[in-house]
């Protein structure tokens, strides 16, 4: 490696890196730091206490919520994925390039449109048709399934790019070969094509399932009218819009921070005990 | 085989394209029915782009290239340093800058919020040096919070434009004398354009249509492009559906321009200089 700059400015640079990594990381610090506070608001220091992950771990309300997240996340990935499946595995075998951009472009839209539009689209479309629709035939189409709705169509563009990404790196001359082989389609499919896309589909699955939990902007829209179904993001955004605020919202978040660490730490041992390099991570 | 992708593009035509379709019709009613419109009407563009909502769309829009561009600058750095590492210490450092993205966006902003209170941690320190500016229900509050938000959302794909860079361009720049200024002008920077440029974009677009930093920071109080649809669609006063369709379509149109003015100005200055560069390859 050859040194671009001089000593003083790579010291400069670096001294900006630690001033950065301070400040991404001092606002999450102190929010778990106060959800350990004895005090009733979530201001003042009065020293350490688990009251209130007490109080939270049995605030009914809280766990509702956190339940339901989990639920619409669930779901929505094994739709998504399985949509994106069967996509990326079409686009393989496709050939027509123009046919495969334009629906390439068509499969990355949730990356490019603001959320919000997506939202306000997806609310439009939900009130006005869908739920009509689904009324005529005597279906009723509540927040859960919107919900659902909703993740899964963002959750299908990240699982796309990343399947699309994975199928790159393909073999086919290995479907061949087991097909010389005497191996019929099923075996080809269960025994060559799974085991080489397999990283790719848990990487879909855990993009997706981050996408929804990670959601705000859809949830909120759809979660409005009659029987509303709270995710932990809307949870949150209630708990903040309340006057008091009491250290509760820093213990779902110290929660919520502990669990995105835990995963994060797996996500990382993962990828280096694989051999393979693997290009399709994102977030 | 051939009809496999079906699915998925029929779910995205139906939850992403037919609801900008129908948010386009929904535009163009004067008042707010459930049935289409009857002849063009261009009465809520018309309100879209008069008086208090042109001054939103402009400010937001400013708002949101500035942010975008503090983003860029602080970050650019950070990325370019954490690229000419050994490869064996890049993932750990990126990873250290990348963990707060695990984070929830809404518990994340949240905490930015907290220092940012009157009675906050950044703004008692400030206070201190005589820097008593208000940061909460503010603009430069909202643009800080933009700033915090969308930092480790740029990490990655900026990493992914440095890292492909050729050491041996810079070094051969060196060997001809090229200062460190000169090296960036002539050779990293002309050489990385086009991914700059759409690093550049992946934050300013979602930037635009932010609804959840100016509302938790500004407080109510700071008008953005985001606000104003999400009042018009859930508001508590009187919602006005055709005319949030009618923003909403202002905000598409806006972000398109833009995308597509930087893409025309980039192909013109690589004209001569291929690179390979487009927005799918970041994310």
């Amino acid at each position: 490696m050859v040194h671009f700059t001089h000593r003083l400015k790579g010291n400069l640079m670096r001294i900006w890196c630690l001033f950065l990594l301070l400040i991404l990381y001092l606002p999450v610090l102190s929010l778990v730091l106060f959800g350990f506070n004895a005090s009733t608001f979530a201001l003042r220091w009065e020293g350490f206490s688990l009251h209130w992950y007490k109080i939270t771990l049995s605030n009914s309300e809280m766990l509702t919520a956190l339940f339901n997240s989990l639920l619409v996340a669930l779901l929505s990935t094994a739709l998504a994925v399985t949509l994106a499946f069967f996509y990326a595995l079409w686009a393989h075998k496709n050939s027509n390039t123009k046919l495969k951009g334009a629906s390439d472009s068509l499969m990355s839209l949730p990356l490019f449109i603001p959320e919000i539009v997506i939202a306000i689209g997806l609310l439009v479309m939900v009130v006005h048709i869908l739920r009509p629709a689904a009324g005529h035939i005597g279906i009723q189409l509540g927040s859960l399934s919107s919900i659902v709705l909703g993740h899964t169509t963002l959750a299908v563009g990240y699982a796309c790019l990343v399947l699309r990404n994975r199928f790159r790196t393909y073999d086919s001359q290995q479907e061949l070969a087991a097909q010389d082989l005497g191996a019929n389609k099923w075996q080809v499919f269960s025994r060559v094509m799974l085991p080489q896309l397999m990283p790719g589909f848990a990487a879909a699955c855990c993009m997706s399932f981050a996408v929804s939990l990670d959601d705000f902007y859809v949830s909120y829209f759809l979660s409005t009218g009659g029987s509303a179904l709270q995710t932990l993001p809307i949870f949150i955004w209630s708990l903040q819009g309340r006057r008091a605020m009491t250290p509760e919202i820093n213990v779902v978040s110290s929660l919520l921070l502990f669990i995105a660490v835990i995963f994060f730490v797996a996500g990382l041992w993962l990828n280096q005990s694989k051999a393979v390099p693997d290009k399709t991570e994102k977030g | 085989m051939k009809w496999w992708g079906l699915p998925a593009k029929v779910w995205m035509t139906c939850f992403i394209l037919l609801p900008f379709v129908w948010l386009v019709v929904l535009s163009l009613q004067t008042s707010y029915t459930a049935s289409p419109p009857t002849k063009l009407d261009f009465h809520q563009f018309n309100r879209a782009l008069t008086h208090p909502y042109r001054g939103i769309i402009r400010d937001s829009l400013l708002m949101s290239f500035a942010a975008a561009l503090a983003v860029l600058m602080i970050s650019v750095p950070v990325t370019w340093l954490i690229s000419r590492l050994p490869r064996a210490k890049r993932n750990l450092w990126l990873a250290f800058f990348t963990i707060p993205l695990g984070l929830n966006f809404v518990v994340r902003i949240y905490a930015w919020f907290v220092l940012l209170r009157p009675e906050g941690l950044l703004t008692v320190f400030l206070g201190r040096f005589g820097f008593a500016i208000p940061l909460v229900s503010s603009q430069f509050g909202v643009f800080l919070g933009l700033v915090y938000g969308y930092l480790p959302v740029i990490f990655l794909p900026l990493y992914s434009v440095f890292e492909r860079l050729e050491n041996s361009h810079i070094e051969a720049a060196q060997d001809l004398g090229a200062s460190s200024w000169q090296r960036w002008r002539d050779v990293i920077i002309p050489e990385t354009q086009s991914g700059l440029l759409a690093s550049f974009l992946f934050v300013f677009v979602p930037m635009l249509g932010e609804y959840l930093i100016p509302r938790m920071i500004g407080g109510g109080l700071v008008a953005t492009l985001g606000t104003q649809i999400e009042s018009q669609f859930l508001g508590s006063g009187r919602p006005n559906w055709p005319f949030g369709a009618a923003l909403s379509i202002c905000l598409l149109l806006s972000a398109a321009c833009i995308l597509v003015i930087c893409f025309k100005i980039l192909s013109r200055s690589t004209a001569e200089r291929q690179t390979g560069w487009s927005i799918s390859h970041i994310v």
